[in-house]
């Protein structure tokens, strides 16, 4: 099996289970990442994300069930698996009597990092070269979360754990965590698993979205659909949607169309000829049964998944 | 290994504690020094011998098995009070290594308050006129004081893993205060006063007061000394029995056995 296939599952649970007490933190949990991914695990507060990453990085032990890194079963002090992962829990804590290069430097040690310009580096990567000589006790939110984003790719690891790593930023802060996230799964392949109970916050950088509800994974959409329902649409149902395609691209040019069950057809574009389209079928002899304009954007959607009581 | 000691030693650059510790034991002859001359002891020939071994009997049995473990305490708890635990056991080393290096860094700390309070003591000497200076003295006082450390931080293990256990100071503290007051009230009576409370009788009691007798923080000055009756400095020869180091030891590596096996499973977060 090869780790570089973007097809091999990278980090992989089965079954994941905690359970504290009566209460269970994470249930059932069956995830597959693959190589350069970025995966947005996304719930409310206290739903199981946090949970859920201790348990991908062996912090504490599944009630039941499994996680794999890369085909090494992990538990507790697993440094095979560890090495290949860097990793943000929760608000990152510091050596609060250190500076933001000694607690960077704490960490090269112990990660035996040889290049010491490997600290440098990360630190103009996060963006914290002003602050190189601040005290941890001293930093902002925003920059205890970069500082925490650099300590995790100090070893430039093939896999990226990270929890709500927005958290505290700035709209300028989250924007160049985003780049960089896409950066590094693009030019160096990093598998990236991050949380957050913001789904706008994700939604423009994620390649796959995992919504966890009460521990369990109430939903996961792929990248195509993720794209689709961040959009407005008009929906049609027609009859004939076959035909109806036709007159779309033939007749009015509209080109950015989706296809789906029940004769539903879903245009992207030129939303403002809704009524121009509707003509255009019944003049082609297409009967319209139904047609709306979609209300229901993802984050809608996750809310309504994630909602207590159905409304 | 030598990354992880690196790492463990960086951790206390700039940090306050081990300095207030180190300062706290060394300390010690000064204001001893100062109630020596206040109360006119200096003038009427204050002998060094008495001097040197009063320093090293508080250091031994009250102010350094209590700021020793404060900051046995603080090296082993802070990952889990500054929240650099979820980061540090989420880094590919070895738990048993943590342990080791943490071990390491607490033992050149704890060495360091002793020698410091013998440098302190003996120009403090000349200055207020201490009686019947001698090399012999001073050769009598260097190794005890510079032993003191090592035999006070053969009993830290079970501090530092109640710091891992409780993940705080606070409770540490209170065990380390507690348990260096049993050893200056005398173990063996407060052995035979609770078994006399609960009412037992010979076999127990008479376990109960073997076991008071090799009570770890109790056996430091006892082998620094040679003894364990106060105010018999030079009655006996630095360990005079093997025994009490060996006790000592063993509670060491028990003490460190528990802390590496409850590492090993310790869970991370809730």
């Amino acid at each position: 099996m090869s780790w570089n296939d973007r097809a091999t599952p990278v980090i992989r649970t089965h079954g994941l289970t905690k359970s504290f007490g009566a209460k269970k933190a994470v249930d059932n949990l069956d995830i597959t990442l693959r190589r350069g991914e970025i995966y947005g695990f996304v719930g409310r507060n206290g739903s199981g994300k946090t949970t859920t990453i201790r348990l991908m990085l062996g912090l504490i032990t599944p009630t039941k069930g499994s996680v794999e890194i890369m085909g090494e079963v992990m538990t507790p002090g697993n440094v095979r698996a560890l090495q290949r992962i860097g990793c943000l829990v929760e608000t990152p804590g510091f050596y609060s009597n250190l500076s933001v290069y000694d607690n960077l430097e704490v960490q090269r040690n112990l990660l035996g990092v040889r290049d010491v310009k490997a600290i440098d580096e990360v630190i103009d990567l996060v963006g914290l070269s002003a602050e190189t000589r601040k005290k941890a006790a001293i930093l902002s939110t925003g920059a205890r979360q970069r500082l925490g984003l650099a300590r995790a790719l100090l070893h430039r690891p093939e896999i990226l754990i990270l929890d709500e790593p927005a958290n505290g930023q700035d709209p300028a802060g989250i924007h160049d965590t985003r780049m960089l996230l896409k950066r590094l799964s693009e030019e160096r392949q990093t598998t990236v698993f991050m949380s957050s109970h913001n789904l706008p916050e994700v939604q423009q950088m994620i390649t796959r979205l995992g919504i966890i509800h009460e521990g369990r994974l109430v939903e996961e959409i792929d990248y195509e659909e993720l794209r689709r329902r961040s959009r407005v649409y008009l929906e049609f149902q027609v009859s004939d949607p076959a035909r109806a395609s036709f007159v779309l691209e033939e007749k009015l040019g509209i080109r950015d169309v989706s296809f789906h069950e029940e004769g539903k057809i879903r245009v992207y574009e030129q939303m403002d000829r809704a009524s121009e389209i509707t003509r255009a079928f019944v003049l082609e002899d297409i009967s319209v049964s139904r047609t709306f304009v979609s209300e229901e954007n993802l984050e809608d959607h996750f809310l309504r998944m994630t909602q207590d009581e159905p409304v | 290994m030598s990354g992880i000691l690196r790492a463990e030693f960086l951790k206390l650059k700039g940090s306050r504690i081990p300095w207030i510790c180190s300062a706290g034991i060394a300390a010690l002859p000064c204001a001893y020094a100062l109630v020596g001359l206040a109360s006119r002891w200096g003038t009427v020939g204050w002998p060094w011998e008495l001097f040197l071994a009063w320093n090293l009997t508080l250091i031994l049995y009250i102010v350094g098995p209590v700021l020793l473990g404060l900051l046995a305490s603080h090296i082993f708890a802070r990952e889990f009070v500054e929240g650099t635990a979820s980061n540090l056991f989420a880094t590919p080393v070895n738990r048993e290594s943590i342990v080791a290096a943490k071990f390491v860094v607490l033992l050149v700390w704890s060495l360091f308050p002793g020698l410091l309070a013998f440098l302190v003591s003996v120009p403090l000497g000349l200055c207020i006129g201490l009686s019947g200076f001698s090399w012999e003295v001073l050769l009598w006082a260097f190794p005890r004081y510079a032993l003191s450390g090592l035999l006070m931080y053969l009993t830290l293990p079970l501090v530092a893993l109640i710091s891992m256990v409780t993940r705080e100071y606070i409770r540490p503290t209170v065990f380390t205060i507690l348990a260096t007051s049993v050893a200056v009230i005398d173990p063996t009576r407060i052995a035979i006063f609770f078994a006399f409370l609960l009412g037992l009788r010979w076999p127990v009691l008479g376990y109960l007061t073997f076991l008071a007798q090799v009570y770890p923080y109790s056996l430091p000055r006892i082998i620094v000394f040679g003894t364990s009756r106060d105010l018999d400095y030079f009655g006996g020869h630095l360990a005079s029995s093997a025994a009490e180091f060996w006790v000592l030891l063993g509670t060491f590596a028990i003490g460190v056995l528990l802390n590496v096996l409850y590492l090993r499973k310790a869970q991370i977060g809730k």
